[in-house]
């Protein structure tokens, strides 16, 4: 719990600890970074280290009775709000607000998933977080700032939890789990350097089978083959899945990589190499797009899905016709390792 | 006591040592001289433009002892008390957290009580536009004629939410955001308070980076003198905001003016990697193209100026990059920062908007030389799985037939299909041995066969002088990372001149890209008639017993062009019948 036990993040390490000794911490802390690097558990120790009374250099002490009771989950002074169902609203920061203004020790609340505060819930924050009672700290958590208002971020000291490089996490991979090269680099990429995730897909038993179809599907838009029958089956199926965002990542990824490759001296390695780069482009941001609405709407997951395919297929058959060459040079795909 | 941040610590307390809002600030002080208060007042505007420090030395001033003055004097009484926090009269509201019509109505009951020891009871509601309709209704009535002596000041950052009635009942104030100037100034009057050191380029980074409001400016400030170092710097300010060096977006335009793929590309995968702020890096890139485009505009009179850090890369691109071009790119840059906000994939939709970038800059796109082509294949053990891609997985021969079937330019279609199974198979050799240069370049001797009238077109492209000494070798087997090319003795004088180093220099460049490993040229005088059409590709000599069978490759028109070189074989013939044409004498 303490910040040893946390790896990397050095410049944020450095950071923190010397606002920690030099007594500059701000009242109210921003600690962004994408789901899975790590917000939380340095969320902990910062607040330990904030509520033990005799750190060393930064470090909580883990010995005084603050640290104990913190690391059994009963600090008194620390308090910690999640969401409460899909939003954080604005009477749970209500009936927090009364324990802010008792007098004693220092306090420190923690807000995870701050981005999913309602409108009213951040702005009854607003005023607390600028001018909060005396030996009260605030730690957001959250994505990306800019999913806060501006209002309060203008308000907090913030910091960043960066993702781990590529190569990093293959090499973390290689280490610790037995993965074939391509597979550690594979799951490197999927996981965008997050650790936590990365190791979750490489455990994941499905991973390999998933790839193939994944590839299949590529392989079918791409050339057209399928009748509107068989995609609209593509979009019952898949909406039906749970690891649908890997999934999409994935077709993503090959389509990314297939419009790298296009732009290569030799396309002859490259099995999209008779799709123009704009359709490759525009399947690249359309998939995007969808992931994001998937994760962050409350969308029909069949309806999206059927939306996504067909208009795929129709992207790439136009440029079929255009470029004249048919499907014959598509050759199944070829995943480019990270440089 | 625990640590009180800088912008609460230095919180101003009198109208002039406001930075900005003058507007604001001298028709309050005018007010307050002339006595002729408002009993409303609306104070609207973003985030850390002054609008509660404005009500703060409002409620003073009203309340002081020595009023009528244009400032609080900060030492009587109720000027201490307010500021302190401790007067009974001068209340700060919090509206987003009291929003109801309950909160409202005690407002209203307990307004109606006479002020305490000050002149005016003052009710300060920040953030009003989050109180609901009913309480706004609710509150109408008083909010147009409070009881004497009552005075109330909203603030608000979003005065469109607030119904027009309650708007026009009150004077209303609109703050602006301040200017990089302003707050550089009020920066360095910190500094100056709090004794921190710091260089100028750190200061107007700050600056800029807080986005027109004090507060980001003081909180940035504040972070940068935790860190160690005694002198705050901009490398500083960079690493704490999450900011892109300034090299970096340096090299990234550079790349886009120059039409470099390969760096734009690394740059990108590098500062999403570092886990640098993206729409900070957008925004630094909108801002140096903007610039540029404003500098066209003004005929470089102020090359340089206002440049915020950005002096150098503005005035090494100035002129550079045509006028609508500019424009165009400013809108897609900003196209793309919208679409981060939406973004699952941050770095897939910064390479996109790179490549529509180089594009439009350019017309074409530069192609990716060795970056990307030298990844590593990778094995399909599992084709089978892949449906309606049987002919991909099965026999040659078979894939032959179906595409047959499909009876198109049969030729080419072979030619390519052949082409790529020739290079399926070394593929996995490659893995394991990961880039052994002698293999990889053996491998790729068919493939460069294969290829060869687009080397010599990419570097024709390049430099024409050297595709034209070039242009009679004829490529001969491939060992180690060595590429062996032959001339006939007429032409000696090629041979001599491609070995010079600029020309060599391309040549190697060229083929290194192509297979991903430095490769070396070496260029020999062949006795006797050199077959050149084994560097057309077609009717191969016997050098690679892959490429050997293959009947009819990749024809171009140079290679037409060269075929009378040949004797009028029947191979040429038999090209002419498939893909018309005529006969041209290339001397």
């Amino acid at each position: 719990m303490s910040f040893k036990n946390l790896v990397g993040q050095n410049e944020l390490r450095s950071l923190l600890f010397s606002a920690l000794t030099e007594n500059k911490l701000s009242h109210s802390v921003l600690l962004t970074g994408p789901s899975g690097s790590g917000k939380k558990s340095w969320g902990r120790a910062l607040s330990m280290a904030v509520l033990c009374s005799c750190r060393v250099a930064g470090e909580p002490c883990m010995e005084c009775i603050s640290c104990r009771s913190f690391l059994n989950g009963n600090h008194p002074d620390f308090f910690e709000l999640s969401p409460d169902g899909r939003n954080i609203k604005i009477d749970q920061i209500r009936s927090l607000r009364q324990k802010f203004y008792l007098q004693g020790s220092k306090k420190v609340c923690m807000i995870n998933q701050a981005e999913v505060m309602t409108a009213e819930a951040s702005s009854s924050l607003l005023k607390l977080l600028e001018d909060p009672p005396d030996d009260l700290h605030f730690i957001l958590l959250a994505r990306q700032p800019r999913l806060l208002f501006d209002t309060i971020v203008s308000r907090c000291q913030r910091y960043v939890l960066k993702p781990l490089d590529c190569s990093d996490i293959t090499r973390l991979l290689l280490d610790k789990k037995q993965l074939s090269e391509e597979k550690a680099s594979l799951v490197a990429r999927i996981s965008g350097g997050l650790p936590g995730y990365a190791f979750e897909l490489a455990d994941d038993e499905h991973f390999e089978g998933r790839f193939e179809e994944v590839k299949t599907l590529a392989y079918n838009l791409a050339t057209g083959c399928d009748s509107a029958q068989q995609l609209l089956s593509w979009a019952r199926y898949l909406s039906d899945r749970e690891d649908l965002t890997i999934f999409l990542e994935l077709l993503g990824m090959i389509y990314r990589d297939g419009m790298i490759q296009n732009l290569c001296v030799d396309k002859s390695m490259n099995w999209l190499a008779d799709i123009d780069s704009v359709s490759l482009e525009d399947s690249v941001m359309l998939i995007n797009s969808v992931i994001y609405e998937l994760n962050n709407t409350n969308v029909n997951r069949r309806l999206l899905l059927e939306k996504l395919l067909v208009l795929l297929q129709r992207r790439f058959s136009k440029c079929q016709k255009s470029s004249g060459f048919g499907s014959s040079r598509l050759e199944k795909p070829i995943i480019l390792n990270p440089v | 006591m625990s640590y009180l941040s800088l912008y609460r610590r230095r919180r101003p307390l009198n109208f002039k040592d406001m930075t900005g809002q003058e507007h604001i600030t001298r028709t309050l002080s005018n007010a307050l001289c002339s006595d002729h208060l408002a009993h409303a007042y609306l104070f609207c505007g973003p985030r850390g433009t002054g609008k509660t420090t404005a009500a703060k030395i409002l409620s003073r001033a009203m309340n002081c002892e020595q009023y009528p003055v244009a400032e609080p004097c900060g030492k009587c009484v109720p000027c201490k008390n307010i500021a302190a926090g401790v007067s009974i009269d001068v209340i700060e509201m919090d509206a987003a957290s009291n929003r109801g019509i309950d909160e409202i109505r005690e407002l209203r009951e307990r307004s109606r009580f006479a002020s305490g020891e000050s002149r005016y009871k003052v009710y300060i509601i920040d953030e009003a536009h989050m109180l609901t309709p009913e309480a706004c209704n609710a509150f109408l009535k008083t909010l147009e004629e409070p009881p004497p002596n009552v005075v109330f000041i909203l603030a608000t950052t979003d005065p469109s939410r607030l119904p027009s009635t309650i708007v026009s009942r009150c004077q209303r104030f609109d703050f602006h955001l301040l200017t990089v100037d302003q707050i550089r100034q009020h920066l360095e009057h910190i500094l100056e308070q709090e004794n921190w050191q710091a260089d100028s380029e750190a200061v107007t980074l700050i600056a800029r980076l807080a986005d027109g409001s004090l507060r980001d400016a003081l909180g940035i400030l504040e972070q940068c003198s935790a860190y160690e170092e005694e002198k705050i710097e901009a490398t500083q300010v960079r690493i704490v905001t999450g900011a892109t060096m300034i090299e970096t977006i340096g090299t990234l335009v550079k790349a886009a003016v120059e039409n470099d793929l390969d760096t734009g590309l690394s740059i990108i995968e590098q500062v999403v990697y570092s886990g640098r702020d993206l729409n900070l890096f957008i925004r630094d890139l909108t801002f140096i193209f903007t610039r540029l485009l404003l500098e066209n505009e003004s005929n470089g009179k102020q090359a340089g100026s206002n440049a915020h850090g950005f002096e150098q890369v503005v005035s090494r691109y100035h002129g550079k990059v045509e006028k609508h071009l500019l424009l165009d790119a400013v809108e897609l840059l900003h196209e793309v920062s919208s679409e981060l906000r939406h973004a699952h994939f941050p770095q897939y939709i910064l390479e996109v908007a790179f490549i529509r970038l180089i594009r439009l800059l350019h017309g074409r796109l530069k192609p990716v030389s060795v970056l990307y082509s030298a990844a590593v294949e990778q094995p399909d053990p599992d084709t089978a799985k892949i449906t309606q891609n049987a002919e991909m997985t099965a026999d040659r021969q078979k894939a032959e037939d179906t595409r047959e079937g499909k009876a198109q330019s049969e030729a080419e279609r072979h030619e390519r299909s052949r082409a790529a199974d020739a290079e399926k198979r070394p593929g996995p050799a490659e893995d394991t041995s990961d880039v052994a240069g002698k293999e990889a370049v053996e491998n790729h001797t068919a493939k460069f066969k294969e290829a060869w009238p687009r080397i010599l077109q990419e570097i024709k492209r390049r430099q024409k002088s050297t595709a034209a000494w070039l242009d009679p070798a004829v490529l001969g087997e491939c060992r180690g990372n060595m590429v062996r090319l032959e001339y006939s003795s007429e032409y000696t004088i090629h041979q001599i001149r491609i070995l010079e180093n600029s020309h060599r220099k391309t040549v190697e460049e060229v083929f290194s890209a192509f297979c991903g490993v430095p490769v070396t040229i070496k260029a020999e005088i062949v006795e006797g008639e050199v077959k050149r059409s084994s560097a057309s590709g077609k009717a191969e000599p016997v050098t690679d017993p892959d490429s050997a069978s293959d009947s009819a490759p990749d024809v171009g028109p140079k290679e037409e062009k060269e075929r009378p070189k040949t004797n009028k074989s029947t191979g040429a013939e038999e090209a002419m019948e498939l893909f018309g044409g005529n006969l041209i004498d290339s001397e």
